[in-house]
């Protein structure tokens, strides 16, 4: 009989030997601390105490004690809140409707008796390869009365062409022996919609409705070119106000009170605008790679 | 009272003072409007506001100061101004987002105050040119327009978009309007194009003007003399190194005051007109390789942070602010500025170096841009040029009016509170405040820090010392499209090479081959330009 081998086999393979794990173990530890450290170091900073923050000249990777006093200028006046909330309504009721209006189209173009799918296709190809453009995108917004309300935020980005591919990709996979049978079961066009094809669709509808949150929630620019009143501006125009403008939160020319570091409120106004749409990846983590390879291999 | 002497004549712009049309066509730089045809523009005609008495006098070019605010603020407008029709304006807002229009009671006193609602479309500083260049290809123009600088073709805009206000405004004309006729000529300059006044000045000028600030408690505590004025580049770099300890985590300075070393050097400021009327932008001068050379000086003495040349102003704050520097290169604004964000610091305190002479030279000062932006009136739209050349004229209230107190600091118990006659903001009128008023129209910024009349009367010394040797950007106000389509393009290699040579990276001796690339690549073409410009500015 041959010696049996020194190294378990794993997966039909030989598991990695002492050097090789540490190897792997150092490449992936630098790579972790390149992702944490910059995170670490907003977090810490928006937390610091002025003096430590002074005395590193910017940046700190641990707080020495916690300050508040950036979170509380922040929310001081309002802005921050408001914008917060804004953001949030924008981007749950965009993605809820960039959604209803994105499986509406694809499941129609992925039927294949209708007769309009190619046209409607082609349509949604178009506006996906050729983007109009600034000015033409403003000019309807102005025409069709949404400049300075929040509708101009979610409307003209509503149906992404790339999104509706995927999730029609995902429906033309769907075994026409399902429907058929739902048909003869009595349901309608709906009914094999709603209950059979979208029960079907959670991993693709969770990839897609993130892909669009993400975008409603990182979106400033509609908001810079569409929206006049601040009081409803998002939360990312907001960020870049506060981040970009090195002199934000001073007053030049008068007396005030002590405003806490610049370093400090920017990293803080990073954090808010961060951790809401952190929180929604946990929810969807489970379907997110099963999404993204549906619909990339049936494309 | 004092009053500040501004001995000599201004270095560089001297020869192009000779006339007000002159006025019209020299000046400081970044891109002006004046258009290359038409003559002469006849330019508005100064009268400064004798209403309210500094402590200190400036001219249409120095700055007044004040020890504290008038007690009895003077009401220089009657009327409202305002047709009691809304006035639309778009801007940029340098600060923090303030409370909107319904939830702003500033906003809304001001707006009963000049007795028409204002409504403002407020984009953040950084993202402001995009949404004024969208807003103007669109056509959807408000009736003031915040314009800046660094528009491209900004004559063909100003003609094409705005009102024509030279009747209005030129000559006597303009002494309807007495807080517009209190902006100088230089303010003006700016706002000229095909020989015509196409909109009103948001005045900068002498508050741009840089120094090196410096911390007085750090050098006090260092044993050096809190005001000193070193009297030779050498004494300069000396006392960079005596504020130097790298051990204690402390570097002099926190970025390479380039511009001071060029004004040390006896460098004109931005494009200079020779005798002979031919353009040289500062880069080409001679004496740019003495200037890179004190530059180079200082970074082998070690008196620099070693991240200066990667830091942004954020940080470079933070270290003047936190002590790990004593010395900054910035304007009287940052100046303000630092004083007013670090109020509660014991014992912080700013005070000013301006360029001493390197190698015997004759240290010149650099005038600061004459403009923030200019605010122009719609064609388009439906209020009357006096309206909205009213409103203009209430914004530009000078320091010590009833008006400047309202647009500045707002109603007392409000958004202020009085202390002895200084108006203290409060945290609510800070934020209320900052709507972007200034930039409808302003008057020139004025030395003054409530309850601290020590630090105007600094200011007003360091601006003494600079108005002895002051130049100009004879280029201001002078149109040239070569600049508008490639100055970036070919000036970044300049500075890029400059860092190099100041780190001693690159050989100065390279510097000429750099400069002549410069003029190979648009340089000369835009000299010829402003030379063009000149000629027909003048009329010649």
């Amino acid at each position: 009989m041959p010696r049996a081998r020194s190294r378990a086999l794993v997966h039909g393979q030989a598991a990695p030997g002492p050097i090789e794990n540490a190897i792997k173990i150092l490449v992936l530890g630098v790579l972790c601390l390149v992702v944490i450290v910059p995170f670490l170091t907003v977090v810490s900073t928006s937390l610091a105490p002025r003096e430590q923050i002074s005395a590193a000249g910017g940046l700190v990777l641990l707080p020495r004690g916690i300050d508040l006093s950036a979170y509380r200028a922040l929310f001081s006046g309002g802005v921050v809140s408001r914008a917060l909330g804004v953001s949030i309504g924008v981007t749950v009721v965009g993605t809820a409707l960039s959604l209803f209006v994105s499986c509406l189209l694809a499941y129609a173009t992925s039927r294949p008796y209708f007769v309009l799918a190619r046209p409607v296709l082609l349509v949604v190809l178009i506006g996906m390869l050729f983007s109009p453009g600034i000015i033409p995108v403003y000019l309807v917004v102005k025409q069709t009365g949404l400049l300075d309300s929040l509708w101009a935020l979610i409307i003209p980005t509503m149906v992404s062409g790339f999104n509706v591919i995927v999730l029609r990709s995902f429906f033309q996979g769907i075994p026409a022996e399902l429907t058929e049978s739902a048909t003869i079961d009595g349901a309608g066009e709906w009914g094999v919609f709603a209950r059979i094809v979208l029960p079907l669709s959670k991993a693709p509808l969770a990839v897609v409705g993130l892909f669009y949150a993400v975008g409603y929630w990182n979106s400033f620019f509609t908001a810079l070119l569409y929206i006049s009143d601040a009081a409803k501006w998002p939360m990312q125009l907001v960020l870049r106000t506060y981040v970009v403008n090195d002199a934000a939160m001073g007053q030049a020319e008068l007396a005030t009170e002590n405003l806490p570091p610049q370093s400090s409120l920017q990293m803080a106004i990073l954090v808010v605008s961060m951790v809401p749409i952190l929180l929604i990846y946990p929810f969807l983590q489970r379907h997110f790679a099963k999404g993204v390879l549906t619909g990339a291999v049936k494309g | 009272m004092v009053q500040i002497t501004r001995r000599g004549a201004l270095a560089g712009g001297a020869a192009a003072l000779g006339s007000i049309g002159a006025l019209s066509a020299c000046g400081s730089g970044g891109g002006g409007p004046a258009e290359s045809g038409g003559g002469p523009a006849p330019m508005p005609t100064y009268t400064k506001f004798e209403g309210v008495t500094p402590d200190w006098v400036g001219d249409d070019i120095l700055l007044d100061g004040f020890r504290s605010y008038p007690a009895e603020p003077v009401a220089g407008i009657e009327e409202p101004p305002g047709d009691g029709r809304p006035i639309s304006f778009i801007t940029n807002i340098p600060g923090a987002i303030p409370p909107q229009r319904g939830e702003n009671p500033f906003w809304q006193a001001i707006e009963e105050t000049i007795g028409s609602e204002l409504h403002i479309d407020m984009a953040p500083n950084a993202d402001y040119e995009a949404k004024f260049q969208t807003t103007i290809a669109s056509g959807d123009l408000p009736d003031l327009i915040n314009i800046p600088m660094s528009t491209p073709d900004l004559p063909g805009l100003l003609s094409a978009t705005c009102m024509d206000l030279t009747e209005h405004l030129a000559g006597d004309a303009i002494s309807a309007y007495p807080y517009l006729a209190n902006l100088g000529p230089e303010y003006w300059k700016g706002c000229v194009a095909e020989g015509g006044i196409f909109g009103v000045p948001v005045p900068r000028l002498f508050s741009r003007n840089f120094a090196v600030l410096t911390r007085r408690d750090l050098l006090e505590a260092k044993g050096v003399d809190p005001d000193v004025q070193p009297e030779t580049w050498d004494e300069f770099v000396a006392l960079c190194q005596e504020l130097t300890d790298p051990a204690g985590g402390t570097w002099a300075l926190t970025r390479m005051p380039g511009n001071i070393a060029n004004m040390a050097a006896g460098i004109p400021n931005g494009w200079h007109r020779g005798e002979d009327g031919a353009f040289t932008h500062y880069i080409e001068h001679e004496a740019m390789t003495a200037s890179l050379e004190a530059q180079l000086a200082l970074f082998e003495a070690g008196v620099l942070n070693p991240d200066a040349f990667l830091a942004n102003a954020s940080t470079r704050k933070e270290w003047f602010a936190g002590g790990r520097a004593a010395l900054d290169y910035d304007s009287f604004v940052a100046w303000t500025q630092y004083e007013s964000e670090n109020i509660a610091v014991d014992g912080f305190s700013v005070g000013g170096i301006v360029a001493p002479p390197y190698q015997g030279a004759e240290a010149v000062q650099w005038l600061g841009g004459a403009l923030n932006s200019i605010t122009g009136f719609s064609a388009a739209s439906e209020h009357s040029v006096e309206t909205l050349l009213a409103v203009a004229n209430w914004f530009a209230a000078p320091f010590g009016t009833a008006e400047h107190l309202m647009k500045k600091f707002g109603i007392r118990g409000q958004q202020f509170e009085l202390e002895g006659t200084d108006p203290i903001p409060t945290s609510r009128g800070v934020l209320e405040t900052g709507i972007g008023l200034q930039y409808i129209c302003d008057a020139p910024m004025a030395y003054y820090f409530p309850g601290r009349p020590e630090i105007p009367e600094r200011q007003v010394g360091v601006q003494e010392r600079m108005a002895a040797a002051l130049s100009r950007d004879d280029g201001y106000g002078l149109y040239s499209p070569t600049r508008d389509q490639k100055a970036a393009e070919i000036e970044t290699p300049v500075w890029d090479a400059m860092s190099e040579m100041v780190q001693g990276r690159r050989s100065i001796s390279e510097y000429p081959d750099v400069v002549a690339a410069w003029r190979e690549g648009g340089g000369a073409a835009i000299a010829e330009e402003l030379a063009e410009a000149y000629e027909a500015a003048e009329g010649a």
